[in-house]
């Protein structure tokens, strides 16, 4: 096993490119999959009951199949029926719905470790449910939540990787193109050094976050 | 010829017992490697630990599918389903380590005070004395990574394992019924990781007990 530098460093544009494909659907998906998480676990406290089975049948879907079989449910199913989406756009809108899935469990689990008595002294102001909720409640449980999502946000960069089963030109991918043209496994080296780069990035970012954003009662 | 619900029904049984086949060896490998790593990684032995950290950080940063593609053509594994096991196995083995590890600390220092006190050695106390204790503690972690292990198997399509999705994908090219196919592999999926829940819940329940009747403070 050597390493070959030579073809790395030629290929460098290539994997800046891919770098940045990874990054920017992380980086979109992440943001829609927090959107989609903190409406769904929101709702999910509104105590509208059919509202609640239809959300917890959603999150509990999309938590026990696997990311790539819904990737290819979607991928191949909306081209079956007509619908032309660019793999791009088909693998945020998997990955959002997964994850969301995902986020909207851990931004739950937060809002129900809010103390009862913050729901009773809004509820005594003469808030409407909702307006609890989005004044009180949430913004405390998702400042709780930081150090479970940024755990989540570095395993929607682990799914990136998945796109490339579907033609989309990521690190993955850039790495099994390399093997299949140069008969090479430095490809998969480097974007697995990349991939650690991000996730060791990610992970200091959270401990960041998490001191800035600590709520103290 | 047209091909019957019936027969997708029949390819992917045989992927699913592929599937089926893979799981619980990989389940029992990470479980033991990751139980003695996470014993090793409590003891706080000083290259030891780095070298331990820096494994876990690897497998957390790297994508499962990157990995199996690195080690299937890295290391020229030409049984694709050994390849399989040993990916899955040590992907998921730095993550239980760091959940045995979690698991060891929460146990109180007295427990190991009394171990020592009694003359056993350090292999002793853990396997004798430590070890039995943790799972109550580490029961929901371990089958909440369990799950992420069976959703997991799928990746192992693309060393050509003809698991579920292989079968899968190439129905996918004779027929072209997306719908069915993916939705069917998708409820097998759901059928285990509902059934690994459950088991998971009662498995803590039950263990809930026995430490409760040792007289465990919880």
């Amino acid at each position: 096993m050597n390493f070959n530098y030579r073809l790395i460093s030629e290929l460098l544009p290539m994997f800046f490119e891919a770098l940045i494909t990874t990054l920017k659907i992380s980086a979109l998906s992440a943001v829609f999959a927090i959107c989609l998480g903190s409406i769904a676990a929101s709702a999910m406290n509104l105590g509208n009951r059919p509202l609640n089975y239809i959300l917890q049948a959603y999150i509990s879907i999309f938590r026990n199949s696997p990311l790539l079989v819904q990737l290819f449910f979607f991928f191949y199913g909306l081209t079956f029926i007509g619908i032309r989406m660019s793999s791009f756009m088909t693998g945020v809108m998997a990955i959002t719905l997964n994850e969301g899935a995902f986020f909207a469990e851990i931004i739950r689990g937060s809002i129900n470790g809010i103390p009862k008595n913050d729901w009773e002294a809004a509820e005594s102001l003469g808030l409407s449910r909702f307006l609890i909720l989005r004044k009180v409640i949430f913004p405390q449980a998702f400042r709780n939540s930081i150090p479970a999502l940024t755990g989540q946000i570095s395993l929607v960069i682990k799914d990136t990787s998945l796109l490339s089963m579907i033609m989309l030109v990521e690190l993955t991918r850039v790495g099994s193109m390399i093997y299949n043209k140069y008969f090479d496994f430095a490809g998969f080296i480097f974007a697995a050094v990349l991939y650690i780069v991000i996730f060791i990035v990610i992970n200091n970012l959270s401990f960041v976050l998490e001191k800035k954003y600590r709520v103290r009662r | 010829m047209e091909i019957t619900f019936l027969d997708i029904l029949n390819t992917l049984r045989k992927g699913a017992f592929e599937t089926i086949k893979i799981l619980p060896l990989s389940m029992l490998f990470s479980l033991i490697a990751g139980t003695i790593l996470g014993a090793i990684q409590s003891k706080k032995i000083p290259v030891v630990k780095y070298l331990i950290n820096a494994y876990i950080i690897i497998m957390r940063g790297i994508p499962p599918l990157l990995l199996m593609m690195l080690f299937f053509f890295a290391l020229n594994i030409n049984v694709p389903f050994i390849a399989a096991v040993i990916v899955l196995s040590i992907y998921h083995t730095g993550y239980i380590t760091e959940i045995v590890r979690g698991g060891i600390e929460a146990i109180s220092k007295g427990q190991f005070e009394a171990a020592e006190s009694l003359g056993l050695s350090n292999f002793k106390t853990m396997s004798k004395v430590i070890i039995p204790q943790i799972w109550y503690q580490v029961i929901p972690a371990l089958g909440g990574q369990y799950i992420i292990l069976v959703k997991d198997t799928v990746l192992i399509s693309v060393i050509g394992v003809r698991e579920i999705l292989w079968s899968g994908r190439q129905l996918m090219q004779l027929t072209y019924k997306p719908f069915q196919i993916f939705f069917l592999i998708g409820v097998f999926f759901y059928v285990i990781c509902f059934a690994l829940q459950q088991i998971t819940i009662w498995a803590e329940k039950s263990l809930k007990q026995k430490s409760v009747d040792s007289g465990r403070r919880t």
